[in-house]
């Protein structure tokens, strides 16, 4: 399908499939009972391939995710820790339910996600600085090493 | 909160309708109304999409809404919006069109675009409703995944001792029948070749009316609360994973 647009700078993002192929993965090409289909078909003839913006895609989308999840209801997370706090008292006393123990899985992941909205952005923040530091004494490590070589073997 | 919030899911709606064939110019033409709102502004970044048929058609506003068209469809989705914003001396910043809103937030957005959208195509008092479909695509890192979705994929994975490099798998299965309807998913899982690449979900939630519904304003909005109702338990339960429990299956199969 093609596309016509008075500004083309403006673009969609799109997933994008295995090789490129657009409609690999909402199934247009496997089944067109999708409503998912005339969607897919529609693409810009510019940019079209925005894989290479994956990794900034990756990054708002769990900026993005991150600000729903820290915007839960208070009532919603105590709902959710005292859930989580029953389905842990069943599996300390082993009453646990192998469907209990799925839901307590699928509570914890749905905590943890609500923690990583709060905290997750500083500790990423902090986690770069442990990277920088750990990176700047690899290089004073190599530096000194190297000025070792160049020493007259009497002074080492 | 749906697990499709935390994710920022985007979500599609949609109709299947008794066939009509109308010339996609007649149908854009009916959809005006919706395009008339726009401002000088949003018009210069609304994208109008050329026809593959003559009877397909479609539009994307300028804040991410994507109408598509047929004969015998029509679904509203959401998806983001970028435009690159030149700067004085610098290199050019990327400016979201659209707003970032939860899947739960998008949902009632999209759902009473494609109420009026319908409404305003042709001949459709005569019109009847055979399906309606509630999507949600969500483009993902391995790392972040729901268990339920993790475990699926292990599931699917035995045969290769869960050792899967890169897969596009699409599953529809029947989740319920009554007498009047067949709900049913149609699952599209896919992880790329390329490492650095996400993951996407796909979760195509559609209810089949053995009996075809009316197009009146008040049987659409019905039709659609009971779906997304509906898809986002399912959605719910895909992401728990007892469905995709190996252990759960065999006690129900057991004889």
């Amino acid at each position: 399908m093609r596309t016509s647009s008075a500004n083309q700078l403006v673009f969609d993002y799109e997933v994008v499939g295995p090789g490129g192929a657009r409609s690999a993965p909402l199934g247009i090409s496997t089944s067109s009972e999708s409503f998912a289909a005339e969607n897919i078909a529609a693409s810009s003839p510019l940019l079209r391939d925005f894989r290479r913006y994956d990794p900034i895609y990756a990054a708002t989308t769990r900026l993005a995710g991150r600000i729903n999840a820290a915007s839960i209801p208070p009532d919603e997370h105590r709902a959710l820790l005292k859930e989580r706090q029953q389905l842990l008292d069943k599996k300390l006393g082993g009453t646990i339910s192998h469907r209990e123990s799925n839901r307590l899985e699928y509570v914890r992941w749905s905590l943890d996600r609500i923690e990583d909205a709060k905290h997750g952005q500083s500790l990423e923040v902090l986690e770069d600085s442990v990277r920088r530091y750990e990176r700047l004494l690899a290089d004073l490590n190599a530096l000194s090493a190297h000025i070792q070589t160049l020493l007259p073997s009497n002074q080492k | 909160l749906s697990w499709c919030d935390k994710l920022s899911s985007t979500p599609t709606v949609g109709f299947r309708l008794t066939a009509h064939y109308a010339p996609f110019d007649t149908v854009l033409k009916t959809l005006s109304p919706i395009l008339d709102r726009s401002t000088e502004e949003q018009a210069r970044n609304t994208t109008v999409d050329g026809p593959s048929t003559l009877f397909t058609t479609g539009f994307i506003t300028s804040d991410g809404f994507k109408y598509s068209v047929d004969e015998s469809k029509i679904s509203v989705a959401f998806s983001h919006r970028a435009k690159f914003k030149p700067t004085s001396g610098g290199l050019p910043t990327m400016e979201l069109l659209s707003k970032a809103l939860p899947f739960t937030g998008l949902l009632p957005q999209v759902s009473s675009r494609l109420i009026e959208a319908t409404l305003l195509l042709p001949e459709i008092q005569g019109r009847k409703v055979r399906r309606v479909g509630v999507i949600s695509t969500t483009p993902i890192a391995e790392s972040d995944l729901p268990p339920g979705i993790k475990r699926l994929i292990s599931y699917m994975g035995r045969p290769w001792k869960e050792s899967l490099d890169n897969f596009n798998v699409s599953i529809t299965g029947t989740i319920a029948e009554t007498s009047t309807t067949i709900d049913r998913c149609l699952h599209q899982v896919t992880k790329p070749e390329e490492k650095e690449e996400l993951m996407t979900l796909q979760f195509d939630w559609q209810r089949l009316f053995k009996e075809e519904r009316t197009t009146t304003p008040d049987s659409l909005k019905r039709i659609l609360e009971d779906a997304k109702e509906q898809a986002l338990k399912y959605f719910e339960e895909l992401a728990e994973g007892s469905r995709f429990d190996e252990d759960l299956i065999r006690e129900s199969t057991r004889i």
